[in-house]
């Protein structure tokens, strides 16, 4: 059962649960008042749903909304201000599907689609967040070297890092520990508020959908085609299905999650808003946009050191987040289709698979950024292009799942109104997603970004 | 003097695993008109795809 309510008389309560003589550890936490009761089970159940959305603000995130505001001030706001109900739509699925059958994203298309679509499905998503940890890593080298360290240094300890906090053998404590960092984001609002001071049109640029000064361009069509891919990733999917899982949230801790998932895409895109608003900045100064990091050091003698500094740590903290989570993503998806047993409660002895993939992905990407002369701009293309072939395969494979009934039954399968809001993300997903692809691999097909 | 209500919140991994829906059980989907449609509709799109690659590869080598 779920969170369980109790009427003890006082004398009996034995606070450990043990019988008598027996030392065990505590296994609940006693509360007085429904209203606490409430906010415990919530705080018990939060995280997958904040990690998951936060964590997606990586940074490739950081670069792509920068960018945004760099390129048209806050005349897209309004796209993250609309992006949101769709993340939560999207992630709330995953999270039903997660609750209702405890298992994994990946060993569920194994199970009701068979191999090939599982093959399928399992190789793209290593294939593709393999090559976005290379453009994480890519960020830290970055980030490290504007900031005077050496970054063939720092790259290597920071994946020692990356896998020193997921073998403690603890869930919760990698949860708390995530959880911390994707609070550090906070700090953007910081930097947000530093560089700009809004008002009214601000508001504006929030709340009506507009096209920026200069109109409809292929260089603005393909920003928003990539602000979409960005806000709503396929290891998104992945991920959540699979810490539900690993975190064994229970049928009664369903509403709990959802506002989780809520809170965190709230955040999230709040956050993203606060990245745009950093580069707006630079538009503001008609300062050119090269990367998060040159438009901090094009700032720093107008906004001060201190804004382009915490601009590079905020930069290595979305890097870190966003390679914990997509490793991860990638470890549980291996050790589900291999049913090794793959899960943060269990030691490396326990499950060798599990934590070998994950120190695997995070190794070898480490590895790559360190050669010189790696074709990056290619593998950030790579990313892109194989992001979009992913994402409306993903999305269709989950919105199957949450209309099969065999599976989930009445209670957890979509509503029809949950029906006619995805298939509507869907096909807009593929038309963007077909858009971008078409537009990486085949630029002639377009007109020139620069016509 | 009647017990007091005690309330008590179990994290989810200490609590008792709990009877979920299982797939393997469920074995494959049953094939609906909709579920056909729909992969048929990610083959097509992912044929497109491919073809665009091949394009693309086929450019870059003239």
């Amino acid at each position: 059962m779920s969170t369980r309510t109790t009427t003890i008389p006082k004398a009996q309560i034995n606070p450990t649960g043990a019988p008598a003589g027996v030392v065990a550890r505590p296994v609940g936490v006693p509360v007085r008042s429904p209203l606490l009761y409430r906010v415990v089970t919530f705080l018990m159940v939060f995280g997958p749903g904040l990690i998951v959305m936060e964590a997606d603000n990586d940074a490739g995130a950081v670069s792509t909304y920068v960018q945004a505001g760099a390129q048209y001030g806050t005349h897209l706001l309004w796209l993250l201000f609309l992006l949101l109900p769709i993340c939560y739509f999207i992630q709330e699925m995953v999270v039903r599907l997660g609750i209702a059958t405890g298992k994994g994203h990946a060993a569920i298309i194994y199970e009701r689609f068979g191999t090939w679509w599982g093959r399928f499905s399992l190789f793209d998503l290593l294939l593709v967040n393999f090559l976005t940890l290379v453009t994480e890593f890519a960020a830290i080298s970055l980030a490290t070297s504007q900031m005077g360290l050496d970054a063939r240094l720092a790259v290597p300890l920071s994946a020692v890092a990356l896998v020193a906090i997921v073998i403690t053998g603890s869930y919760r404590r990698w949860e708390r520990f995530t959880v911390v960092l994707c609070l550090l984001d906070i700090a953007w609002f910081v930097l947000a508020r530093h560089a700009h001071h809004g008002g009214t049109p601000m508001l504006h640029d929030v709340l009506v959908p507009h096209v920026p000064p200069g109109g409809v361009s292929p260089d603005l069509v393909f920003l928003v085609i990539a602000i979409v891919g960005t806000t709503i990733a396929p290891w998104q999917l992945f991920f959540q299905q699979s810490a539900v899982a690993d975190k064994r949230l229970r049928f009664a801790d369903l509403p709990w999650a959802r506002l989780d998932t809520l809170i965190g895409a709230t955040f999230t895109v709040a956050v993203a808003g606060a990245m745009m608003l950093v580069g707006d900045a630079g538009y503001r100064h008609h300062l050119p946009f090269t990367d998060p990091a040159a438009l901090g050091t094009s700032l720093a003698p107008i906004l001060g050191p201190a804004f382009r500094t915490g601009l590079l740590l905020l930069m290595c903290n979305a890097a870190v987040l966003g390679t914990t989570a997509i490793s991860l993503a990638s470890a549980w998806a291996y050790a589900e289709v291999r049913e090794s047993g793959g899960s943060l409660e269990h030691t490396v002895a326990e499950a060798p698979q599990f934590y070998g993939a994950y120190a695997a992905c995070v190794g070898l990407a480490a590895g790559l950024v360190l050669i010189p002369g790696t074709p990056l701009n290619l593998i950030i293309i790579g990313v892109q292009v194989l992001a979009g072939v992913m994402l409306p395969s993903a999305v269709i494979f989950l919105q199957l799942l949450l209309n099969d009934k065999e599976l989930l039954g009445e209670r957890f399968v979509n509503r029809p109104w949950n029906n006619a809001v995805n298939w509507t993300i869907i096909v807009a997903l593929f038309v963007l997603s077909l858009v971008l692809a078409a537009q990486q691999v085949a630029p002639n097909l377009f007109p020139s970004s620069a016509g | 003097m009647s017990p007091q209500p005690r309330l008590v919140v179990i994290h989810p991994l200490d609590d008792e695993p709990e009877i979920k829906r299982t797939p393997a059980a469920a074995g494959r989907m049953r094939m609906s008109r909709t579920v056909r449609w729909a992969l048929f509709a990610l083959r097509a799109y992912l044929v497109v795809i491919v073809a665009l690659v091949v394009y693309r590869v086929y450019v870059l080598a003239r």
